[in-house]
């Protein structure tokens, strides 16, 4: 089994204790950062999503895995200075929107969307739509998502995307929605691009987008 | 034409023997109707005064709801209501959630629900204030059973309460960690739920010994994809704990309704092995509920399903009503069937919707 084969292993397992060790020993073997990330790290996740979709692992599994991955970049970082591309698909604003205090679909997102590179700006729960303006401009993201579970909340969504159209931000930004009384229907209501199912559907949605 | 504007006469008077012999799936006159929540909005327009949220005064503490504030209904108003929509028993938050304290600069008990015990050292800070809320739950019980008296109804009184879980991931620890924390320390997660466990099990003495007519424990372990935590660490953790909970209502014959959310498939068995009656909301985003009620309804009351998203606050009158008829169709059959929304009866279901609901249910639900 090679050092790759190693820490994919390790990230499925959410064995972040070990995940540093086995990342500077393929360093040292000569595997480049980039490999060690898309050849390991990244399909690592995306097996721990898929299985986490399908309900073969649970909340723990998929946690400890995101753990494990954050350990490993924590290390690789420094490596792939000047070559942030690699380790960023792009960066995500994320928020549950304003009016709604429930957050563990996002933060499910968010540990799914790192562990596919993107970097997530997290503004939290019970978020105002001049927040989400606000780090729209700050950080730059191609994607904006909103997240919520009450079906009042959601009803605010329209007042979040007038915000970033009347401060000039809607086509800079491609946006998404997710949250257990969203649909497909509701997403095309209001002319959001993206809309998942999971947490793990909404991180390869992500990587779709930044892609196309 | 659905009537959505008044409500319609219904069977027989509000009376919680027709759902205490539902929880047994015994025959009954008609499906009942009973709901954990209705919002001040809702309470307020069949009133026709403010008098509140039904089941704490104040409203959902996980809504954001200061979690001091929580009195419940006043009773008098409460069994207003009910005579009014044809609801068979009160219900209040007897300790949701586990009280745990800490105390404040000036030496006060505040609430711990901010998710910062990461550590054995942040957990041993907290103090318990079971006796507090015990005497609470008591003081309430009374004052309902006292207002039913004197009114000489029929109308039953039941606690909803027991979150073990749910208030270390909501409040104490916070999701992820608390997550992580099941791995990577077990121990420490045992003691939390173990504390939790020994307070909920004296208040569901104190609602027996006080006269509550069943128990309702209730615990989030699931969401839409299963539960949260493997199986098998389910049914080692917090399986033996629920059940020990139950335990004194089951041994006196008082019957258990259980709430969790989510897609819970994978502890039913183990729900009605610990004596569990009725089994609700089954979450839509999460429970196929015709499935349930071929597989289970012969040994579970099923309660819940008609979903607040569709058709409740975004269909019409006309949706709510085919959706409780087609509810109706597969799960009233055999008795055993408790008409309840998939959540609560929360402010933003246009009220319309509400009565076409309540309704509907005194229509279809006719044996």
């Amino acid at each position: 089994m090679d050092i790759l084969d190693n820490i994919y292993g390790a990230t499925i397992k959410g064995n972040y204790k070990d995940i540093t060790e086995l990342v500077r020993e393929a360093i040292s073997s000569g595997t480049a950062p980039h490999n060690i990330v898309n050849e390991a790290l990244s399909p690592a996740m995306i097996e721990v999503g898929d299985k986490f979709g399908a309900g073969e692992l649970y909340m723990p599994d998929m946690l400890l895995a995101a753990k494990a991955m954050q350990t490993a970049m924590g290390e690789l970082r420094p490596l792939l200075k000047g070559k942030e591309a690699v380790l960023e698909k792009g960066t995500v604003v994320i928020g549950t929107v304003k009016g709604d205090l429930h957050d563990i679909g996002k933060n499910l997102v968010i540990t799914m969307a790192e562990g596919q590179g993107f970097k997530i700006v997290d503004l939290g729960i019970d978020v105002d739509p001049i927040k989400f303006v606000d780090a729209v401009r700050q950080h730059n993201p191609q994607i904006v998502a909103f997240s919520g579970l009450l079906t009042t909340t959601l009803a605010n969504i329209p007042e979040h995307i007038k915000a970033l159209k009347d401060a000039g931000l809607r086509n800079k930004v491609v946006l998404a929605v997710g949250g257990a009384p969203v649909t497909r229907d509701f997403a095309d209501r209001y002319g959001i691009e993206i809309y998942a199912d999971d947490a793990s559907g909404a991180a390869k949605e992500f990587v779709k987008a930044v892609e196309n | 034409m659905v009537n959505s504007r008044t409500l319609d006469p219904y069977t027989g008077e509000p009376d919680v023997s027709r759902l205490l012999a539902t929880f047994k799936r015994q025959p009954v006159d008609r499906v009942p109707n009973f709901e954990v929540l209705y919002e001040d909005q809702h309470v307020e327009k069949f009133l026709g005064k403010f008098a509140g949220n039904t089941l704490a005064y104040g409203g959902d503490p996980a809504k954001g709801a200061d979690a001091e504030q929580g009195r419940p209904m006043y009773p008098e108003e409460y069994l207003d209501l009910c005579e009014m929509i044809g609801q068979d028993a009160l219900v209040f938050d007897a300790g949701l959630w586990t009280p745990y304290r800490r105390k404040d600069k000036e030496g006060n008990l505040v609430p711990a629900y901010k998710r910062d015990v990461k550590t054995r050292a942040d957990y041993e800070e907290l103090i318990l204030d079971s006796d507090g809320q015990i005497a609470d739950l008591k003081k309430y019980l009374k004052e309902y059973k006292d207002a039913i008296s004197k009114r000489n109804s029929k109308i039953g009184v039941a606690g909803l309460y027991g979150c073990i879980s749910q208030t270390l991931y909501e409040f104490v620890v916070g999701m992820n960690d608390f997550m992580m924390m099941v791995y990577e320390d077990r121990d420490l997660v045992e003691e939390m739920l173990e504390q939790s466990t020994v307070h909920f099990v004296k208040t569901t003495q104190a609602l027996i010994d006080g006269g509550a007519d069943f128990i309702w424990p209730a615990d989030d372990i699931a969401f839409k994809t299963g539960l949260f935590i493997p199986p098998k660490l389910m049914k080692e953790m917090w399986v033996p704990r629920m059940a020990r909970i139950m335990e004194p209502a089951v041994n006196a014959g008082i019957p258990v309704m259980f709430h969790s959310d989510g897609k819970v498939d994978d502890i039913v068995e183990d729900l009605i092995e610990m004596g569990v009656d009725c089994l609700n909301p089954m979450d839509p985003y999460g429970v196929e509920y015709a499935d349930y009620k071929k597989r289970y309804g012969d040994r579970l009351c099923l309660s819940g399903n008609v979903d607040i998203e569709f058709p409740l606050s975004k269909g019409t009158p006309e949706d709510v009503d085919a959706d409780v008829k087609k509810h109706m169709e597969i799960l009233k059959p055999g008795y055993g069937y408790v008409a309840t929304v998939s959540h609560s009866v929360v402010n933003y279901i246009p009220h319309e919707n509400v009565i076409a609901y309540l309704n509907a249910i005194h229509k279809y639900g006719k044996y």
